[in-house]
């Protein structure tokens, strides 16, 4: 059965809109009284990602589902993709503008947040744009709001 | 620890009153945010520079209690206004990120 199923547009350089979509994803996990230690991996996760098609991308968009026993996340951008992904997940490593590191983004850590948060990460990327699926397995202590 | 006991000298509180009646536990310093949600704990008091909308973002996210922006930085209204709505006490100091850990430290606010 899939519980939720949310949509999301990300907004290339709009560092004001730039979270909604995580803090959506984190209103709907504790509102169903998950963990508050599955709803951080989760929204950390989430963040990282929607920051990436901020700063780096020509937009793109997020899907957010919980079935069964595991969440997933997609994110899809447009565009220019990640040219060395090896590179790109090396903790330190950023491309990021100087705009976004006035916003406090481009430490490098993007990445390496993420694969510390998540069960399984697949990332797909070109010139036409990057797909990055995350997915978190659901336990039983995930659904203990006291934890 | 209350929010309240750190407003004594040069902090202000800029979002709503009663905000400062919010409890907190330890701090973290730090302005890179991807840093910043690796390393604070939940109800943790943010001491930064990064005064953007950002940080309100990112400290909503991990369950911050306030942020403490250093060096005379302030926040904009849009910030003071999600904040409030998220429950998370704003601060404005003139003390450098470094000043106000020694100013907690003497005072036993850590």
């Amino acid at each position: 059965m899939i519980a939720v199923d949310k949509r999301y547009d990300i907004i290339p350089n709009d560092f004001n809109f730039a979270g909604r979509a995580s803090s959506d994803i984190k209103r709907t996990l504790k509102s169903m009284h998950f963990s508050r230690e599955f709803i951080k991996r989760v929204s950390v996760a989430a963040y990282e990602a929607e920051i990436n098609i901020v700063i780096h991308s020509r937009g793109g968009k997020a899907a957010f589902k919980i079935c069964e026993d595991a969440l997933y996340l997609e994110f899809v951008d447009i565009g220019p993709g990640i040219p060395d992904i090896q590179l790109a997940l090396t903790p330190g490593y950023s491309t990021a503008s100087e705009e976004s590191r006035l916003n406090g983004f481009g430490a490098g850590m993007g990445f390496s947040n993420i694969l510390k948060s998540v069960d399984k990460m697949d990332i797909l990327s070109d010139p036409n744009g990057t797909v990055l699926k995350l997915k978190f397995n659901i336990t039983e202590a995930d659904r203990d709001e006291n934890r | 620890m209350k929010i309240a006991s750190i407003l004594q000298g040069d902090y202000r509180l800029v979002t709503h009153a009663g905000s400062e009646q919010a409890d907190y536990l330890g701090v973290y310093a730090g302005d890179l945010l991807s840093v910043v949600m690796k390393s604070a704990q939940p109800q943790n008091v943010l001491v930064t520079v990064m005064a953007n909308m950002n940080a309100v973002a990112v400290a909503s996210l991990i369950d911050l209690s306030a942020i403490i922006f250093c060096e005379g930085c302030r926040a904009t209204p849009e910030m003071v206004s999600r904040a409030d709505r998220e429950g998370i006490a704003l601060l404005e100091t003139s003390y450098k990120a470094v000043d106000v850990i020694v100013d907690f430290t003497r005072r036993g606010l850590l």
